[in-house]
């Protein structure tokens, strides 16, 4: 058997393959060192898209955080439409949450862009999760963004309708860094 | 000196043939990612990769790998033993525990760091639109694929196949350190 393609493997660790291919997979995988090192490190990246904190983040994964750090200790900062607030970070206080409030009635699809406040692009997620009943969208705020962009950014979000966009808000959120 | 390497350092015969290095450096990472695939928990991954290097050991000791050349398909067939053993209830997997108490080698990935969750997040932007979708809402917003083929008006085997190829796309770009 000739080295699979990526995607093979993508396939195998995530069990979408047929029993066949999982054999001749795995066959493969113990005769070949540089394949065994590729599927190791898509392993890794498989692993890290499934277990690390998304910038977005679902009800339920803000439920999980709050309960794993403790919603007293997780710092979380609302902030409404136009409004600017600020955020503190550091050692101790690694992540923290924006709750952008909007008017979320009736939205189906909700895109998110994230600026530098000359207008540049740092992010730009289309169709993002967001919780209509708090009337909010969750952006997790952690420490090793910190080089991602300025420390002010500037986030807008639109409810994209059959009819067209509509702007939902634009909010201006700050970070400030403590040592403690 | 871990407990692992002076177990090992006893190894004689064919064991000093293969050495040391080989077992644990070229096959503790494949039967790592066996268990994964195979048991679904880093726990249950770390235990097979124990049980499984003993028990290879334990037959180069005694002579009983019959090609050394082909020791990968031995290695395999092993994991595929131990994995039926380790499936055969809890009574089962306490006893292997505390087989694989002889050796506490770490297997485990490193810690991700800053620089690498900022490359993650970029190669992420930089996928097409669909796939930067399909990516997300499988891996960070725990959707299933039944919902994201609705979701995105596709049926749920395209949704597999995208999904493989987009995590392909994503590891190449990561690989390169984040160009697209």
């Amino acid at each position: 058997m000739s080295c699979p393609p990526l995607e093979k493997w993508a396939a195998w660790i995530l069990r979408e393959v047929s029993p066949a291919e999982e054999e001749a997979l795995e066959t493969h995988l113990f005769d070949c060192d540089p394949c065994a090192a590729r599927v190791e490190r898509m392993q890794t990246l498989i692993g890290r898209l499934n277990n690390g904190l998304p910038p977005l983040l679902t009800a339920d994964r803000r439920r999980r955080l709050e309960q794993e750090v403790g919603s007293g200790i997780l710092p979380m900062v609302p902030v409404s439409p136009g409004e600017r607030a600020t955020i503190l970070l550091g050692p101790s206080r690694q992540v923290g949450l924006w709750l952008m409030r909007a008017e979320l009635d009736g939205v189906d699809r909700l895109d998110f862009e994230m600026l530098t406040p000359e207008g540049g692009t740092l992010l730009a997620f289309s169709d993002v999760p967001f919780d209509a009943e708090r009337g909010e969208v969750v952006l997790a705020c952690q420490l090793h963004y910190r080089g991602i962009g300025p420390n002010e950014i500037v986030v807008k979000m639109t409810a994209v309708e059959p009819t067209g966009s509509r702007l939902l808000g634009e909010y201006r959120l700050n970070h400030s860094f403590t040592d403690v | 000196m871990a407990r692992g390497k002076m177990a090992l350092s006893g190894v004689k015969g064919q064991a000093e043939v293969v050495g040391e290095q080989t077992l644990f450096g070229r096959f503790a990472p494949r039967i790592r990612l066996y268990g994964l695939r195979h048991l679904g928990s880093e726990q249950a991954a770390g235990d097979l990769v124990q049980v499984v290097l003993m028990r290879v050991i334990e037959a180069l000791r005694e002579g009983r790998v019959n090609d050394l050349d082909n020791l990968g398909a031995y290695v395999l067939g092993t994991c595929r033993y131990a994995v039926f053993d380790l499936r055969r209830g809890e009574k089962r997997q306490r006893a292997i525990e505390l087989e694989s108490e002889a050796i506490s080698e770490h297997v485990l990935p490193p810690d991700v760091t800053e620089g690498e969750v900022l490359r993650l997040m970029g190669c992420l932007q930089k996928l097409p639109e669909r796939d930067n979708r399909i990516v997300r809402m499988s891996f960070m917003e725990d959707r299933s694929t039944d919902e994201i083929a609705q979701r995105l008006q596709l049926t749920s085997g395209n949704v597999r196949v995208l999904r493989h190829r987009a995590l392909a796309r994503l590891y190449e770009c990561v690989e390169r350190g984040g160009s697209a």
